[in-house]
């Protein structure tokens, strides 16, 4: 016997409430001085037995009519024939019996040897002292005409492209729902990247499931099976059938498996524990131990965004998953945009369960977002992970000006040599490698260094997208209100400190007194920086600034590593309601280092210390590139959200303001097209596509032309196809269910396989029909029986 | 000692006041039908016949002897004393039922004992001689009949000093008296009639078999009669006090009724055989209603009368 609703079953207790109405109305008695008892007593002598039987089968009644009703509600399953006749059929038979000996004076012996002969059997058969007789004889045929509630958990990650393992799984999955009881819901979870199931809830509806589940390929990210099982579970708990089950239709491989965690197995093991029916669990292995596997591993580009012309480095690395070896015989081809025309290509050797490297350059001719492509030539088990992208963006230069407030001719002393060399490290460094020229790279930004007495005003808004400030001591007003005006028509200002700074003149005329240019007004200067031990770093929070966001990935370094010995103080206190406003990061002692403001169509940036070493050390740190890079990018308009990601993170898209109302289609890889609109988040008018479970190239397109490129990356693991080892799969099991049955469907006959070991289940069935009619039964019992038993003998 | 307005309420003395033809009938009632004849006295001896002359009442005609000689003669009766009423008053446990009651009925003996008192202040007022009897399992005290208004105050007395007391046997008891009663007069049992009936009704020919003009008042408390009772009550024996039944009363009541009509039926068929006259009372009805209505219906009928 089973409870679909456990909790429900509680309501047995119920049944005590009649049997305590009854003690408390016994226990509160009259009493009366009564005369005539020679006319009670021979009623009394007569009936005495009688009316206690007959009270006794009124209690009964009244306290089975809330526990029958209690065990309705919680939907009591028996699952043979004992169960039902030793808790159902004979205690009802006794009380018949009972109601029997009540009513019939004569036979009554009779009937109460029945009677008790029914309630010997109930509890004999409760001890397991009687023969199981009924055991065999359970209450459902074959499983197969039980409706059924299942989960199917479908294996679509890349990997099940090999030796056709998900075909095979298809193939099941069509053979399970034209086997389908009418009742049975099933539903069916995509396992890769982030499981979802492809109706949102159950469904009978075999046909749409089937209709979607063969449209479907083999193309998602590596498969989260903890999460799976878990939704699995979850939409198991809330299934309507007795027969539950959860399908698994997978290659186990080792990659999927070795992430498993004892901790969520033992919570979602309690969870099945704690489920009323717990389901079955199948495991039907579809991957044949491919032999032959290689792979193109990594695609490294020596910089997502590059200027029309301008070289990029490309970095492929390939993996030999096999014991294969190969010398000099691989190719491996580089294609740009999925022209079918290979851009270059390269052979290289590579061992047995080796990685080999091979690099190539490229120069785009047009601007525009790009993906390149590089694939091996190679016939394998698995071709679908022979070619590997990454998304380019292609952009014009972008030229910088660097206003010098303290230049020097001694090299690396001047105000702006470090930032010089950040913005244009390949002009820089190329003097220096004049004899040995490998690759000749060109910068993207276009740097050009002027004092302030040569700022030519007439060519900022021509020739420069951004302005530098470096260490300016002041400006004459006409020139600081050209450079207002520059900001205010789309240009971007960086301000940098330095000990020249005169910060009067900087409140009065760019303060909250003048026309409040500066994000916040600075109130003098702290820290020495002549003093090795006392400085202060950059809090290393998590940033959400688009500027400084790829500080977020420690890859690229920390800002956090550099001493920061000097700093002008910024007043927050002024601005801190104004929305224009943003402070990028601060110190540790919470005091704001880097703060922007928005200032007409442009930004204004202001770094609260130097920009080169004279305050700080952080030119010195390996960060630096990339902070004056982004910062130089970000100020002229050019820092993109990453175009190249893994599955299943989300797709951002910057749009200009002009562009707000625009609707923007986005093309997955498998061709279907989804419409985004833009909406603003902070200061900006963003598009966010999450659902990148499909690895492969994302287009986002306008009305008129392609505005972005994404690739989305399918992780590396997918290409090793190494089967999971078969005790960690079965130690795996034994953690999660009892209930487990494995099926090797590898040779494609997995379904026949499974309807085998299916026609061996037996489900029980549910009994609250049953009960609900013995409840009204006994209702009307009561109240026939109530009219009746006044009549009793005299 | 107890107070003669504690039985005889003064409400119900200014009725019977107001009701002299009532009491008058008392009197005729128990006087077997003299009440035009003063100057024979009130008697049941019988003296002599006397030719039928006009003006003579029809009913007092001897049809017997009109129907050897043909002629109408009249009976006379000797006369002699005044007629003597016993009064036997129940005073068993069983009388008590009403004692513990919240409401303002009697209980059956406080209503028997007024009923009592009510006979003898009637029969005394028509200077008959008027005897008590009280008496349980055996006769507990007791009263000669005498005459007087003074006797009002012996009989008070006694009824006062009263309570319930034990079991009753009222067959038992019955023939204790009988032989004690050594005149023919008029026998009053006021009495719940709780027990074996053929044992009672034994007791009652005994009775009549002295000739004694037998009346029962059988005293009922209603609840008795209608047994309302609801929830769950324990019934204590007012007779045996070790008797105790808890019960359902709902589930007994209808089994109770119907031993309740038998009873009584047997009853009235064997004081109807005895030609004793059972007249039944509610202790929620005022006695004198009841008795009123007892008396008007024996005077016309002059047969027992069965309600």
């Amino acid at each position: 016997m089973n409870f679909l609703n456990g909790a429900l079953a509680l309501g047995v207790l119920t049944a005590l409430v009649p049997l305590v109405i009854h003690l408390f109305n016994r226990s509160r008695f009259k009493v009366i001085k009564w005369g005539a008892t020679h006319l009670l007593e021979s009623v009394l002598r007569k009936n005495r037995k009688q009316i206690q039987l007959e009270q006794w089968i009124i209690l009964i009644i009244r306290c089975l009519i809330p526990a029958l009703l209690a065990l309705a509600l919680a939907r009591l399953v028996v699952m043979d024939w004992n169960s039902f006749l030793f808790f159902l059929l004979l205690p009802l038979a006794a009380l018949i019996f009972l109601i029997m000996v009540a009513f019939a004076r004569k036979t009554r012996l009779l009937w109460g040897l029945l009677c008790i002969a029914c309630l010997l059997g109930t509890a004999l058969g409760a001890l397991g002292l009687l023969p199981q007789w009924g055991k065999e004889k359970k209450l459902t045929a074959a499983s197969g005409d039980v409706p059924a509630s299942t989960v199917i958990l479908l294996d679509d990650s890349l990997s099940m492209n090999a030796v056709e393992s998900f075909s095979k799984a298809q193939s099941f999955i069509a053979g399970f729902l034209g086997n389908m009881h009418q009742q049975s819901e099933t539903s069916i979870i995509q396992l890769g990247g982030t499981p979802m199931p492809i109706f949102e809830k159950p469904t009978s509806d075999s046909h749409a499931l089937g209709s979607r589940t063969e449209n479907l390929d083999a193309e998602s990210d590596r498969i989260s099976l903890l999460a799976g099982m878990d939704q699995a579970v979850s939409i198991s708990a809330e299934a309507k059938n007795l027969k539950r089950e959860i399908i698994l239709l997978s290659d186990f491989r080792k990659q999927d498996w070795q992430n498993w965690d004892i901790a969520a197995t033992q919570s979602l093991r309690e969870r099945l524990l704690a489920l009323p029916s717990n389901p079955a669990f199948t495991w039907i292995d579809l991957g044949k131990g491919a032999k032959k596997n290689l792979t193109v591993e990594s695609l490294v580009l020596s910089s997502h965004t590059v200027g029309v012309d301008h070289p990029v480095g490309i970095r492929v690395t390939v993996r030999n998953f096999s014991e294969e070896s190969f010398e000099g015989n691989l190719q491996v081809r580089l294609f740009a945009d999925l022209n079918e025309t290979a851009i270059d290509e390269a052979v290289l050797s590579v061992g047995p369960n080796a990685s080999a490297q091979v690099g190539f350059t490229h120069r785009f001719k047009t601007a525009g977002p790009k993906v390149l492509h590089a694939e091996i030539q190679v016939t394998d088990d698995f071709p679908e992970d022979n070619r590997r992208s990454v998304a380019i963006n292609v952009i014009e230069q972008i030229n910088v000006l660097i206003v010098d407030g303290d230049p020097s001719q001694e090299w690396l002393r001047g105000e702006t040599d470090f930032i010089k060399l950040a913005l244009t490290p390949f002009e820089e460094s190329e003097p220096k490698n004049t004899g040995t020229k490998l690759v000749q790279m060109k910068d993207l930004i276009q740097a050009d260094i002027v004092s302030i007495d040569q700022i030519d005003t007439k060519k900022f808004l021509d020739e420069y997208s951004l302005v530098v400030l470096a260490n300016l001591e002041k400006l004459t007003t006409k020139k600081a209100k050209e450079i207002e005006i520059f900001a205010e028509n789309g240009g971007g200002v960086l301000i940098c400190s330095g000990n020249r700074m005169e910060l009067n003149w900087y409140n009065e005329v760019w303060g909250p007194k003048g026309n409040s240019f500066l994000p916040m007004p600075i109130s003098g200067t702290k820290g020495n920086p002549l003093n090795e031990l006392s400085f202060s770093r950059i809090s290393s929070s998590y940033f959400d600034h688009p500027a400084l966001s790829m500080f977020n990935d420690p890859r690229n370094g920390s800002l956090a590593e550099a001493q920061i010995k000097r700093w002008i103080l910024l007043d927050e206190s002024t601005t801190r309601k104004d929305p224009s406003v943003t402070i990028l990061a601060r110190l540790n002692n919470s005091r704001p280092i880097l703060t922007e403001k928005k200032f007409g169509k442009g930004v204004v940036m202001l770094w609260g210390t130097s920009i080169d070493t004279d305050w700080t050390n952080l030119p010195a740190k390996p960060s630096y590139l990339p902070f004056v890079q982004q910062l130089a990018s970000y100020l002229s308009e050019k820092v993109l959200p990453p175009r190249t990601i893994d599955a299943g993170r989300t797709i951002n898209h910057y749009v200009t303001e002009a562009d707000q109302d625009s609707t923007f289609m986005l093309k997955l890889p498998d061709g279907t097209v989804r419409k985004l609109t833009p909406f603003e988040r902070k200061d900006r008018y963003v598009l966010e596509f999450m659902d990148t479970r499909l690895p492969g190239v994302y287009e986002m397109k306008n009305e008129k032309n392609i505005v972005a490129k994404f690739v989305v990356m399918a992780s590396l693991s997918e290409s090793d196809l190494e089967k999971a080892q078969e005790e960690q799969i079965i130690s795996t099991a034994k953690s999660l269910s009892d209930q487990i049955t494995r099926i090797d469907g590898t040779d494609g006959e997995g379904w026949k396989s499974y309807l085998e070991m299916d026609a061996e289940r037996k489900f029980g069935r549910e009994t609250w029909q049953i009960l609900l009619l013995v409840v009204i039964g006994l209702i009307f019992a009561e109240i026939v029986l109530l009219r009746k038993f006044g009549r009793i003998a005299r | 000692m107890a107070a003669v307005t504690d039985y005889l309420d003064p409400k119900d003395l200014s009725r019977l006041a107001n009701h002299q033809v009532l009491a008058k009938r008392v009197v005729e009632g128990f006087c077997s039908g003299l009440h035009r004849s003063p100057h024979k006295g009130f008697s049941v001896e019988f003296k002599q016949h006397r030719p039928y002359t006009q003006g003579d009442e029809i009913r007092r005609i001897d049809w017997k002897v009109f129907a050897k000689s043909d002629r109408f003669y009249v009976r006379e009766y000797e006369e002699e004393t005044n007629l003597r009423c016993h009064l036997l008053l129940d005073a068993s446990g069983s009388m008590a039922y009403g004692e513990d009651k919240e409401t303002e009925s009697l209980s059956k003996l406080e209503y028997a004992s007024r009923l009592a008192a009510c006979l003898a202040y009637l029969s005394l007022r028509q200077t008959d001689s008027v005897g008590l009897t009280t008496f349980d399992s055996q006769i507990r005290s007791q009263v000669p009949p005498r005459g007087g208004a003074s006797h009002t105050r012996q009989i008070i007395d006694l009824l006062g000093s009263t309570s319930t007391g034990e079991e009753t046997d009222l067959g038992k008891v019955f023939h204790e008296i009988a032989p004690r009663l050594k005149k023919r007069g008029l026998v009053v049992i006021i009495s719940d009639c709780f027990g074996d009936v053929p044992q009672i009704l034994k007791g009652l020919a005994h009775f009549n078999h002295a000739k004694h003009d037998v009346v029962i008042f059988q005293i009922w408390d209603r609840d008795e009669l209608e047994f309302p009772f609801r929830s769950w009550t324990r019934f204590d024996c007012l007779e045996n006090l070790g008797l105790k039944h808890t019960v359902d009363p709902a589930h007994l009541r209808d089994a109770y009724l119907e031993n309740l009509r038998e009873y009584r039926e047997e009853l009235v068929k064997g004081c109807h055989r005895h030609r004793v006259q059972l007249f039944p009372m509610t202790t929620d009805e005022p006695y004198s209603v009841g008795l009123a209505s007892f008396l008007a219906a024996r005077s016309k009928a002059g047969v027992p009368v069965h309600l």
